[in-house]
């Protein structure tokens, strides 16, 4: 441990600790002790603090209690002769730091401080995919930075976490040396689909400035967010890692150790200091080192090397102007990969030969009208992607070919007609993977840097950006992304890849024609497959690595609770990889058709689940119902007094019947825990025969969020007419017209809803 | 143009770098170098427009005046069996079930 580095750390958050204090006071007195204090649509209050103490800070009154805790970790920094170990000391206050840099945020969300409006120019533009645009107040000229993330945000990227697509977080604190380095840095990040989170300045200037300088578009849907241009807006980046613990872990609140131990080993973070390093940035580090999370610095700082409290070293220097490399790209490149080695983040990237830098970080960027360069698809032209097996001898491996003229004679700005046919062979390969690997063309193609896509099958819509065509992307490089990632992702089923790219319009015409002879053949073909005719259902564990009791039963009439993976999906998943997260589940005796219980099922979730869960439902929520991780697209919850059930979807915000928002709720649904009246779902697991049929079926939704209806208003539609009820949706309640039982009941008694005749749930 | 550096302590870490760049903002000046990690700052100022007087009194009213120390309301003491930092926890004598579960493989070496 580096005397000097728990020196600053421990002053630091004396200094801290007395600010916090200072504020506090100051605010009970123009505010009172009844003033609300809550962090943008969370459920875990002030996280650091609940996560630590088990104190539910819900106004400012609920504050000083935090604040006298903080203080008992306090202690004075090593003196200058016969030193006692002051390892632990350093780490106590780290986390006092870490609860007054909470504290103070909350004061300033009470103040309207918070998120930070920002004013500099750049070509900063606040993004709709931002936690909270409603913050920007009316007539307010500036923006604001994002603040801390919410727990919608925080669950939709629970399976990307989990599965090892977004391998971690990183925090960056302070400025770059340059503009271009900061981007640098960033890019290989994203490179790497590493979440970023950014805070924190040096002479005022911090690495936000840098990136909205130089146009980075920053947001959710690019994994950048940025907190606040001070380090105390760090704090975000470890609520967020202590939420992991507490929506993934079924950890509760100030299981202290647990949520600690818990980040060490699932949550791959780590800081980096760019720039000069005070105390509070010291203080803050220290606080992180407690999660397991190391610090690399790009300036000269003492070091502290050994193995301990994080996996391999705690603080790194590597001084920017050390760094062997000709340029920025390289120096940031090593500096990142010096990172990853230090955390031991293991990082899969596939070399996709474009002109463009590519990762998943892309996949959210937006192509606006004024930056495309072509579009196919969307309004005025057509454009569908197609994918089929072929022979193995009528695949030529790595050939990709434009058939028809490329976009260079389009005007700027304008579209053009174009269809792209992968065509593969593989041993392992079947037609029912067909749609599956389809559906990657999507992603594939979005994680180019200035792509956009949108839809899939005859609908897909595809802009190319200025930017990128300006590097010389073409045509052909889809297909070039297409056959690298193909053989990367789905190797062990794929031997052969060869795309075809379609612009001639006869020939776009004819395959236009075939493909949506394909799509609706696997349609029919979908359609037809129910749970009583397959031998098997798949597992899915991949959650496990955060919520380690819980196991997905997927079944082709029930999709993964996270949406992301159909039976279809885990099918070839357990080709691509035989021992991994997706393993065939034979149902065995099945032993109640009604409630859909089998042996084959109830054997492997107890062997699976760490003996904690010996009986699962696959159709009720009221008897044995399936765990959930915490990434759940919905949650069914029963409404006792209705006789009926309510969904609710993760982007609803609002207030439910239940008496409890989205992400309340989800603390009792997630974790693994089984819960009978609560349960995680995936969207379209509503629009199955099997939702929850042991218990009524769909009749019973009395219910459900508007987000739901709008978005799947198709699908519900026909559900409902299968049901036999045509007008049931306009039945279904929603948060515009009921968010209490009260207002729910005379709502359905009005509109009739066949739950209040059903048989009691009871 | 005139120089001036001065030791402010109390801009110990980067949101007073924030506070103080403003103060020198509001009276018009902008070329500062403020360092959190050494508690020094640096400014040019056009002695014509400004006076040295107005920029200590903008730092002062600002909180920052040049060279007033931080007193730390109650500085910690060293810690005493009894006190709140030994009565944290209980004290384990056996390794916690989740520290094995979670440790996995990393136990054996």
């Amino acid at each position: 441990m580096s005397r000097y580095i728990a020196t600053a750390a421990i002053r630091g958050a004396n200094r801290i600790v007395q600010e916090a204090e200072e504020m506090l006071q100051k605010a009970l007195q123009e505010f009172g002790p009844d003033a609300p204090v809550a962090f943008t649509n969370t459920a875990y209050y002030l996280p650091v603090i609940l996560g630590f103490t088990g104190i539910e800070v819900a106004r400012l009154g609920d504050m000083p209690r935090v604040l006298e805790y903080a203080k008992g970790l306090l202690h004075a920094a090593p003196g200058e002769h016969n030193w006692l170990p002051y390892l632990g000391e350093t780490l106590d206050c780290g986390v006092a730091t870490l609860l007054a840099e909470e504290l103070i945020e909350g004061i300033r969300f009470v103040r309207g401080l918070e998120p930070e409006p920002i004013t500099w120019g750049g070509t900063y533009t606040q993004s709709a995919s931002f936690t909270s645009p409603e913050f920007a107040r009316e007539g307010e000229v500036q923006a604001r930075l994002n603040g801390p993330i919410d727990d919608i945000q925080l669950r939709a990227w629970g399976i990307q976490l989990v599965d090892g697509r977004m391998p971690g977080f990183a925090a960056i604190v302070g400025a770059a040396k340059s503009n271009e380095a900061a981007v640098q840095i960033v890019r290989e990040l994203q490179k790497r689909n590493i979440l970023v989170f950014l805070s924190g300045n040096v002479n005022g200037r911090s690495i936000i400035h840098q990136l909205m300088e130089e146009g980075v578009e920053m947001g959710y849907d690019t994994y950048i967010v940025p907190f606040g241009t001070d380090t105390i807006s760090a704090i975000y980046a470890l609520g967020f890692a202590t939420r992991s613990a507490l929506t993934f872990g079924g950890m509760k609140g100030g299981q202290a150790r647990e949520i600690l131990l818990y980040n060490k080993y699932r949550v791959f973070a780590f800081v980096l200091a760019l720039g000069e390093v005070d105390d509070l940035k010291y203080a803050t580090a220290a606080g992180a080192i407690n999660y397991g999370f190391p610090t690399l610095a790009d300036t000269v700082i003492p070091q502290i090397t050994p193995t301990g409290i994080t996996r391999y070293e705690h603080v790194v220097s590597m001084p920017w102007d050390d760094i062997p490399g000709e340029n920025d790209t390289e120096k940031a490149r090593r500096f990142v990969q010096r990172a990853i080695e230090v955390r031991g983040v293991k990082v899969k990237i596939t070399e996709v030969p474009i002109p463009v830098p590519y990762g998943s970080a892309f996949e959210g960027e937006r192509v606006r009208k004024q930056d495309m360069r072509v579009e196919f698809g969307g309004k005025y032209s057509r454009c569908f992607e197609y994918l089929r097996m072929a022979d193995f001898d009528a695949v030529e491996d790595g050939k990709v070919t434009v058939v028809g003229p490329g976009f260079e004679d389009v005007p700027e700005g304008e579209a053009m007609d174009m269809g792209i046919v992968v065509e593969v062979a593989g041993r392992k390969m079947q037609e029912d993977f067909e749609p599956v690997l389809e559906r990657q063309i999507h992603y594939f193609i979005n994680g180019a840097s200035g792509i956009q896509h949108i839809g899939q099958r005859d609908i897909a819509w595809i802009r190319i950006s200025k930017a990128a065509a300006e590097k010389g992307f073409n045509l052909e490089h889809f297909g070039k992304i297409l056959y690298a990632r193909f053989h990367a992702d789905f190797g062990a089923i794929v031997d052969k890849v060869q795309v075809t790219i379609y612009t001639d319009p006869a020939q776009v015409e004819q395959w236009l024609a075939r493909a949506r002879e394909a799509y609706n053949q696997r349609n029919v073909r979908l359609a037809g497959m129910t749970d009583e005719s397959v031998e098997e259902f798949y597992s899915c564990t991949l959650c496990q690595s955060f919520a380690p009791n819980h196991v997905c039963v997927v079944s082709p009439e029930r999709l993964g609770l996270c949406g992301a993976y159909n039976w279809l999906d885990c099918k070839a998943s357990h080709q691509i990889n035989p021992t991994g997260p997706n393993q065939p589940i034979k149902k065995g005796a099945c032993l109640d058709p009604v409630y859909g219980i089998f042996d084959g099922v109830n054997q492997f979730v107890y062997q699976n689940s760490h003996q904690t869960v010996s009986n699962v439902t696959m159709y009720s929520i009221m008897r044995d119902p399936m765990t959930a991780c915490g990434c759940f697209e919905c949650i069914a919850m029963v409404i006792p007094e209705a006789n009926g059930i309510m969904v609710v979807s993760r982007e609803d915000p609002s207030m439910t019947p239940a008496g409890m928002t989205f992400s309340t709720l989800a603390g009792m649904a997630g974790g693994g825990l089984q819960t009978p009246g609560v349960m995680g779902v995936g969207k379209y697991y509503l629009v199955s025969k099997k939702f929850i049929s042991a218990d009524g079926g769909f009749k019973r939704v009395v219910w459900m969020s508007s987000f739901l209806k709008e978005t799947m208003a198709e699908e519900l539609k026909a559900v409902c007419e299968r049901e036999g009820d045509p007008d049931l949706l306009d039945k279904i309640a929603d948060e515009r017209v009921a968010t209490t039982v009260e207002e729910l009941l005379p709502f359905l008694e009005e509109k009739g809803h066949p739950a209040l005749t059903m048989d009691p749930l009871f | 143009m005139e120089r001036m550096v001065l030791r402010i302590p109390r801009m110990w870490a980067d949101h007073h770098v924030l506070a103080v760049r403003k103060a020198l903002a509001d009276i018009g000046i902008r070329e500062v170098e403020a360092s959190s990690a050494r508690g020094l700052l640096r400014l040019s100022f056009d002695p014509a427009l400004v006076e040295g007087d107005t920029i200590l009194r903008a730092l002062s009213d600002a909180g920052y005046a040049p060279t007033e120390e931080i007193q730390l309301l109650e500085p910690p003491a060293n810690k005493e069996p009894g006190s709140a930092w030994f009565a944290h926890d209980v004290r384990a004598t056996q390794t916690n079930r989740l520290d094995l579960e979670m440790s996995g493989d990393f136990r054996k070496y």
